[in-house]
């Protein structure tokens, strides 16, 4: 069972200092605490500043002495996370778990893996083929795997909208599905695209 | 001297004063059995009242009344008694000094035994004059009411007052009784020292479950589990929640699951304590008598012999046989191929012919 005693403190705790970290972690629903989405920013002097990525996390029954399941939400090009399933590559996430850990500590963890990638464990080996033998042509790549997908935010409700609609999509199929999405462009596509 | 009344309290099997009490605690003490109220002049008690309504002043205080008596006494024939004492006094030297001629430090008894008889009187009448200061200090009790904190009487109390005991701040420290000083000092200090480790462990929050281990809602929770090898709090249940739960794929059970989940540094047991420790001569006690507590409980594993422990000489259970024997242990030494010794474990004929399969 998953101690959500301190599944709520932890989330209290982490978005006690958002200001200062810049990590969130909310609640998918607010019956079910074992589904989370958390937030982090692209960290600084990397491809990825400016960027939000979303990462996708479930919670174990046995969590915390589980790890809990992570895989990013949003696209990212980087050689320890996969550009498909955005599954992450972290021994932390795995083997070298601790219940001293906590989500904040691994959304740290995580955020520090997108400034210090490790090509030689790769997760996705495109990207880090790529990370090898073609160092500026990653650079790029990530940059704008980051401009299009991680900063909706950029843009405004009417922008999105119009993008979409631009898309071929009818108006109002649009504004619903961003409402469904809480306003995520990528989501609000992926979303139109399947159904 | 007061000595020779029983002590009530005693007579109850509830004396707390117990050698330093003034009455007597000796059985064929005769009690003292007079209504105190019916000496002042009226008893509300009246014919019911369970002791004694004698109007007797020379009842109520044995001294004064043999003071009066030797005062008779002394009064009678001045002149008599020193006739004889001169008398027997001669006698006395001749025998004395006949007996020992080496005349070494004599003690010669200027007056007759009964003459002591006559002496003693004014002792005793003065003694009744001071009567509380007279006894011999380390004797009498302290104020009680000092002792509990204020005492309502100030200067004027009867009572010593005891000193200041620096630690509880109540003056229970008995000026004239060194013994029973340091070891209210002591015993004072220890739990002092329990209470100030009881508070500050209050505030000691679980790494784990992040709730204060003292004030977990779960009675059995409330417990520190202490590691051997680092000094990372957590709470009994999460660690050993950690320790036991099923090694996920890949996790190696000694560099994960036994080490600190904080500093990941290996520890081999818990120990399971009420109390976090501030030092490590504390921990250390904590560590000592949760062994000792274990070393005295027989292992389950051994069964008085008829078993075998897998924990073998790292267990810390008592391995007894039946008739109280401890269990000796030889180790095995073997040279291992890399120059290491390793402890041969111990192998049963049993193990092999268990495993045997007859075609």
């Amino acid at each position: 069972m998953v101690d959500f005693a301190r599944v709520q403190k932890e989330l209290q705790e982490c978005n006690r200092d958002f200001e200062v970290s810049g990590i969130k972690v909310i609640p998918k629903s607010d019956a079910n605490l074992a589904h989370l989405l958390g937030t982090i920013p692209g960290p600084l002097g990397t491809p990825y500043e400016g960027g939000s990525f979303k990462i996708d996390i479930t919670l174990p029954d046995g969590y915390p002495f589980e790890p809990p399941k992570m895989h990013f939400a949003t696209k990212v090009w980087h050689p320890n996370i996969s550009s498909q399933s955005g599954a992450i590559c972290l021994d932390i996430l795995k083997d070298q778990w601790s219940p001293a850990l906590t989500l904040k500590t691994a959304l740290l963890s995580v955020q520090a893996l997108l400034s210090a990638p490790e090509p030689d464990d790769p997760q996705d080996a495109v990207v880090a083929q790529q990370y090898l033998r073609d160092y500026p042509t990653f650079m790029g790549t990530a940059r704008y795997w980051t401009e299009a997908f991680a900063m909706t935010s950029s843009l405004g409700v009417e922008e999105k909208v119009q993008k979409l609609v631009e898309m071929g999509f009818p108006e109002a199929l649009v504004k619903s599905t961003l409402v469904s999405v809480n306003g995520d462009e990528n989501m609000a596509l992926e979303k139109l695209c399947s159904g | 001297m007061s000595k020779r009344v029983l002590c009530k309290f005693f007579a109850h099997g509830a004396c707390l004063k117990g050698d330093h009490c003034e009455f007597s605690h000796d059985w064929k003490a005769p009690p003292n059995n007079i209504c105190t109220f019916y000496q002042k002049g009226v008893c509300a008690y009246g014919s019911r009242c369970r002791y004694d309504h004698v109007k007797v002043a020379r009842l109520q205080s044995p001294a004064p009344s043999s003071s009066a008596y030797s005062h008779q006494h002394h009064s009678v024939p001045a002149d008599h008694p020193s006739e004889s004492a001169a008398d027997t006094a001669s006698v006395v030297t001749a025998v004395t000094s006949e007996l020992s001629a080496s005349g070494g430090p004599l003690y010669l008894p200027t007056t007759p035994a009964w003459d002591e008889k006559l002496q003693h009187p004014d002792m005793t009448e003065n003694d009744d004059v001071r009567e509380p200061r007279c006894v011999n200090p380390a004797d009498r009790p302290i104020c009680s009411f000092a002792a509990a904190g204020n005492c309502p009487r100030g200067e004027e109390c009867p009572h010593i007052h005891g000193d200041l005991c620096p630690t509880c701040g109540k003056h229970c420290l008995h000026p004239f009784r060194p013994q029973e000083r340091e070891e209210h000092v002591k015993t004072c200090e220890k739990m002092q020292r329990k209470l100030e480790a009881l508070k500050h462990s209050q505030e000691i929050e679980c790494s784990v479950c992040l709730e204060r281990v003292l004030s977990k809602s779960d009675l059995a929770e409330r417990k520190f589990g202490i590691l051997s090898e680092c000094d990372h709090p957590f709470c009994i249940s999460c660690i050993r929640n950690w320790r036991s739960s099923s090694p996920a794929s890949g996790m190696d059970v000694n560099s994960a699951l036994r080490a600190c989940p904080i500093c990941r540094k290996l520890s081999y047991f818990v120990i399971p304590s009420v109390i976090w420790y501030c030092s490590k001569v504390e921990k250390q006690d904590i560590v000592d008598s949760y062994k000792a507590k274990l070393r005295s409980i027989d292992c389950k594993h051994f069964d008085f012999g008829n078993g075998t422990c897998p924990f073998g000489t790292s267990c810390f259970y008592k391995h007894a046989y039946c008739d109280g024997r401890l269990e000796e242990v030889v180790l095995r030494h073997l040279g291992a191929e890399d120059g290491n010794t390793v402890i041969a474990k111990s192998v049963r004929l049993s193990d092999f012919l268990s495993n045997i399969q007859i075609r």
